[in-house]
């Protein structure tokens, strides 16, 4: 049996990840990513439980944006006050698994698992959001450079995430999230797309759009983005073109085909932005 | 470790290594088997409990984070006198159980939801009962019997008559009735 | 420790080390007799492999120990030599010229063929004023019970006792009796609450190691399937090629039929057999026609072995008899309702094995009752799509009919009811409820039959010890099968107590504490069931079939279920998904003895064949879980209106016949018959997933 720890400071965390040892520990919240891998085994490793650190949970705000605690679990975030800027983030945090899993899994946990299919990051992505990690230095990371890879993170082995942050947008923002998949509840995309709108006198005056479960890890599409500058709120859905989708890399896998992914992506894009209409 | 916690109402001491899963703790410790394990990986839902208050499967919750905290599970629903909640007895009036393996797991689920809405709505009901996986009834009697757990109270099936009198059966059970069934939800 | 090659030969090192670590480590030579089968001369299966595997999950070396010492040995700590072989994968390559054999005994892989044939199929196509034919393929589908595989097992002097979920408790003592070389009697299976079984707990799964280990260690053993563990090792539905044509007259009216069905019998034989001899008997469907040739053959592969999931290779048929159905009403111009109703076999027909069908036969009064939800739907769809956008909706009909019980075999039930001298009165059922609701209606049914109340009795259940064989809980038999022989046993021990009593058969009786009161007209008897008692009641039932010959002519069956189902569903063209919005479910059941209950049986059919039509497809090594194997949710299913009717059969009890399967079979048809009225696209492949149809919406030139 393996050493637990249940630090309820963060800076035992840190040194208990800080202490020489033959492997890293694996790190345990919400527990949706931590046991499915652990299937009918014994469970030997090392674990290091972060959910009793009361620093990582919370969503806090103010002028210069939002700071949603590590440890912030999708039912916290779908509760919390928060203005349109959040919906897409909101809409993904109704689609993840079930319920169940919305009330354990944490916001951290679905960015480092780094599955390329993880329901919060095409809205995180759209969110410009950025890590906070800390660990024997603190440093902050673009969500994009954050994931670097399926299931590859830039974290290393003695930092943990203990917040992501999302800035504040300069103009009005909205955002909307849609997820494709082949049942209704507890189901992992085929694709995904999530988009947040600033808009200045009923046009666009800036656009993130990311698309997920499409390649290794959930891409923003410029080219669209750079389309969208100037629309109207209502004319939206025209700018969308298959060319902007070079970012991507769909592969075949049991939930669909690469070219039907890409297909699709185009479609579900498109109702995406038609969705801004008013 | 030692993990001191609620246990429907009740203290309870568990000791144990901190890693291990809480439904894994409450069959295996504690006497408590009405909580199923389909999967141990969060898939299916039929581990569902209450932890304070909200749904989550016992597959993916360690011993470790379960301290001082409130735990429900099925066994909870009865009364101190051994009788079924409302919810369970809705159950049974509406045949929403055939197995019975995902039958906690619903139960608990809606549990969380009828605390907050006393008549949810069909959409309610499926969002919050969305996670738990039922391969025998196509749910639809699952849905009716939460839909109406509370207004079953007022028709509580008749003492004899087989379970599958249902709510639409106020009067005696009677078999060799020819009958058009007609569900309208 | 399961083999995680399709094939493979190996070779088992030095099992010391692992040895000392645990309480007993076995192989293929702890196992007394190593072969186990469901046919009494096919024990092609190993408990435990025997040099060589035959497919991805099957069981080589059993780790026996405490719990937490068992889950922390990694597969890798077991010494095993692996040399893994290129596998046979699918049917093709299992029928190819050069094939390795599956089976060292079974040339070009094949297991079984045969088929039904009546009349002169070439000569009536060409008297057809339209034909219509397809191929429609079926893929490995999972039965995804929630209950895992679990049971225990304990050595009690000589003899062994093993409590398992299983549909099947005598079948598991003869079997688990051979494997350990026991006599019967040696043998005590208790079911345990069964959390599903479809018919993947009909094979032997934990039994046999849980017996040669409690066995050898006299100390209880338990074993509980992990997830990804079942859904690799256990049964499959068999996947399926079906090469189907039909023709019909001007009038539509059917003449002819040829259908091969072509099963991936998986590794082992199981219920391979079953399948293929029952799909030929149904393939031409649920109508007259005089002139057929259908034939079934079945092939080993190096996948898991496919064996009984509810429908036996009848839902893979329905989907292609259905299509044709529709095809050629589209060709004639007719209603596709209408054309099946033209069609609809009907008591006094006779079928394509020369049964004619004497009582029972309510597929048109199905079809009737579905008419005006049929025409509801279509006027509803028309204003829909008219309004064009990328989401069209389309109704569809599918129909079925499902023989009861075994196909030409015999499969008889025995039921006791017993009344105690302190007054208790026990229904002593083998049948074992997995979920459907046996213990309720086989209750309902002695109660009736004895002239006592339901709640009256108390039931003891599965235990062989403890009650007589009352066959499996398959093939949709238990209602029709083990509800006669409690309709019986019920009667017989009314008839012991009125003659106790001198009392007529108008009777009616009373039973408080051990005093049984009989009144009759003015008379009233009171028995002391102290002096009186134990008194018990017995019956038996056996299906009356005969065998079929080698034309398929024969009496396969005594009774047919008959159903039709209607599914609206909403196609969003330019995604490929698929909506079902709602279905109607006629079902002649014979007699509803429990509607709630029946109803329930049909609810969870619909369920299933919705993910067999749109969302289930098992690939081994790649779907071992359930979030990448699909089973529907709760948001999936839509509202079902069932319409129960009741076709009476003489010789069920109170004239019931069977639910469980027919729930399922017209449900993938009807919803496939809706797409193509949306989309004009013929799935002639299932699961449809997105994908799929998207690929041929586009293909079609139908996508916006």
């Amino acid at each position: 049996m393996g050493v637990y720890l249940r630090p309820r400071r963060l800076e035992e965390a840190l040194s208990a990840l800080a202490r020489p040892s033959a492997q890293p520990h694996a790190v345990l919240a919400g527990g949706t990513d931590f046991y499915p891998a652990r299937v009918g085994r014994a469970i030997d490793e090392d674990v290091l439980d972060i959910s009793g650190i009361d620093v990582l949970r919370g969503i806090t705000g103010d002028a210069a944006g939002w700071r949603l605690g590590a440890t912030t679990t999708w039912s916290e975030l779908l509760e919390a006050d928060l203005p349109p800027l959040f919906d897409g983030l909101k809409q993904a945090a109704r689609e993840v698994g079930g319920r169940q899993i919305q009330n354990a899994g944490t916001l951290a946990g679905n960015i480092c698992n780094a599955s390329p299919a993880a329901d919060g990051v095409p809205g995180l992505l759209a969110l410009d959001a950025e890590v906070e990690i800390a660990g024997p230095a603190s440093r902050r990371l673009p969500l994009r450079q954050f994931i670097t890879g399926v299931r590859r993170t830039a974290l290393a082995p003695r930092e943990l995430v203990v917040a992501i942050h999302i800035p504040r947008p300069r103009h009005d923002a909205e955002s909307a999230f849609l997820k494709l998949g082949a049942r209704r509840y507890l189901v992992i995309s085929i694709a995904m797309a999530a988009a947040t709108l600033e808009f200045a006198e009923g046009r666009v005056a800036a656009a993130r759009v990311a698309v997920g479960a499409c390649s290794p890890v959930a891409e923003r599409l410029p080219a669209l983005e750079t389309a969208l500058i100037g629309a109207s709120r209502d004319r939206l859905a025209d700018r969308v073109d298959a060319a902007q989708l070079a970012p991507l890399a769909p592969i075949d896998d049991v939930r669909g085909s690469a070219s039907y992914r890409r297909d699709a992506v185009v479609t579900l894009l498109r109702r995406l932005l038609a969705s801004f209409a008013r | 470790m030692k993990v001191d916690f609620t246990l429907n109402g009740r203290s309870v001491a568990w000791a144990g290594s901190p890693i291990t899963r809480l439904a894994a703790a409450l069959r295996c410790d504690l006497g408590h088997t009405g909580t199923k394990v389909g999967c141990d990986a969060g898939d299916c839902g039929a581990c569902t409990v209450l932890l304070d208050h909200r749904q989550v499967c016992a597959c993916l919750v360690a011993m470790g984070q379960v301290a001082g905290r409130v735990v429900e599970t099925v066994e909870g629903l009865v009364d101190g006198n051994g009788t079924l909640a409302a919810l369970q007895t809705s159950f049974l009036a509406h045949g929403a159980a055939q197995c019975g393996i995902c039958t906690p797991g619903m139960l608990m689920a809606a549990q969380e939801l009828l605390r907050k809405t006393e008549r949810p709505t069909r959409g309610e009901t499926e969002d919050a009962l969305g996670g738990v996986l039922c391969r025998c009834t196509g749910y639809g009697k699952i849905v009716d019997a939460v839909m109406n757990a509370t207004a079953s109270l007022l028709a509580a099936p008749p003492a004899g008559c087989a379970p599958g009198a249902g709510r639409r059966h106020r009067q005696a059970c009677r078999l060799g009735e020819v009958r058009r069934r007609r569900h309208s939800r | 420790m399961r083999s995680p090659h399709a094939r493979a030969r190996f070779t088992v090192g030095d099992l010391g080390p692992l040895s000392r670590r645990l309480a007993a480590v076995l192989t293929a030579a702890d196992v007394p007799s190593n072969g186990f089968g469901i046919y009494p001369d096919i024990k092609d299966q190993p408990v435990l492999a025997d040099g060589q595997v035959r497919y991805r999950g099957e069981a080589v070396v059993a780790l026996v120990g405490e719990r937490e010492v068992v889950l922390a040995i990694g597969d890798e700590e077991v010494p095993i030599t692996w040399m893994p072989e290129a596998p046979v994968v699918g049917i093709d390559a299992a029928m190819a010229a050069d094939a390795p054999l599956v089976q060292a005994d079974k040339p070009r892989n094949l297991l079984l063929e045969g088929g039904v044939r009546r009349g002169k199929v070439g000569e009536a196509f060409a008297t057809c004023a339209a034909v219509a034919e397809g191929v429609f393929e079926t893929a490995f589908v999972e039965h995804a019970y929630i209950e895992p595989e679990a049971g225990w097992a304990e050595r009690v002097g000589d003899r062994i006792e093993i409590h398992v979920s299983t549909q099947t408790p005598y079948m598991d003592r003869d079997e688990v009796a051979i494997v350990m070389r026991l006599r019967p009697e040696a043998v005590r299976i208790v079911p345990t609450a069964c959390g599903g079984g479809f018919g993947g707990k009909l094979d032997l799964s934990v039994q046999p190691l849980v017996a040669v280990a409690a066995w050898k260690l006299r100390q209880p053993v338990a074993l509980v399937y992990t997830r990804p563990e079942s859904m690799a090792a256990s049964t499959k539905r068999h996947p399926a090629r079906i090469a189907a044509k039909f023709g019909c007259d001007a009038e539509g009216r059917l003449l002819a039929c040829e259908v091969t069905a072509s099963f991936d019998t998986g590794a082992y034989a199981s219920w391979g057999p079953t399948v293929a001899n029952r799909v030929p008997v149904h393939a031409m469907g649920p109508y007259r026609v005089p002139n057929v040739r259908t034939w079934g053959d079945a092939y080993f592969t190096n996948a898991p072995p496919s064996g009984a999931f509810r429908g036996f290779g009848v839902p893979q048929a329905a989907i292609a008899h259905e299509a044709l159905m529709d095809e050629l009403a589209d060709k004639l111009g007719v209603d596709r309702l209408e054309f099946r109703l033209r069609n609809a076999l009907r008591v006094g027909d006779t079928t394509a094995t020369g049964q004619t069908l004497a009582h029972s036969a309510g597929l048109a009064q199905c079809l009737e009752a579905l008419q005006p939800h049929w025409r509801k739907a279509q006027d509803e769809i028309a204003a829909f799509n008219a309004a064009g956008g990328p989401k069209r909706r389309g109704v569809g009909v599918g129909c079925m009919w499902y023989g009861i019980g075994n196909t030409s075999m015999s499969n008889p039930s025995c039921m006791r009811v017993g009344l105690s001298p302190a007054g208790t009165l026990t229904l002593y059922s083998g049948a074992v409820d997995i979920g459907q609701g046996s213990n309720t209606i086989m209750t309902q049914i002695a109660a009736d039959a004895l002239g006592l109340p339901a709640a009256q009795f108390a039931l003891v259940a599965g235990d062989t010890d403890l009650t007589a064989d009352a066959g499996k809980t398959s093939a949709s038999r238990q209602t029709f099968v083990s509800g006669m022989a409690a309709e019986r046993a019920g009667r017989d021990l009314r008839g012991q107590i009125l003659r106790l009593a001198n009392a007529g058969p108008e009777a009616v009786l009373s039973l408080d504490c051990a005093k049984l009161t009989v009144r009759d007209g003015g008379e009233v008897r009171v028995i002391d069931l102290a002096t009186a008692g134990p008194l018990m009641g017995e019956g038996t039932f056996d299906p009356p079939t005969t065998p079929l010959d080698t034309d398929g002519q024969g009496i396969p069956y005594a009774t047919y279920a008959f159903a039709a189902q209607i599914a609206v569903v909403e196609v969003d063209l330019e995604l490929g998904t698929v909506k079902v919005l709602r279905m109607v479910a006629a079902h002649d059941v014979g007699k509803a003895i429990n509607p709630t209950l029946v109803e329930g049986q049909i609810e969870g059919g619909i369920a299933q064949g919705l993910g067999l039509a749109l969302m289930e497809e098992y690939l081994p090594g790649r779907t071992e879980n359930l979030h990448d194997y699909l089973i529907p949710t709760i948001g999936d299913v839509p509202e079902v209106e069932c319409i129960l009717i009741e076709d009476r059969e003489p010789l069920g009890p109170s004239g019931a016949k069977g639910v469980g399967e027919p729930g399922l079979v017209p449900t993938a048809p009807a919803i496939l018959g809706a797409v193509h009225h949306a989309t004009g696209v013929r799935a002639r492949r299932v699961p449809l997933l997105p994908h799929r149809l998207r690929e041929a919406i586009v293909a079609a030139g139908k996508g916006t």
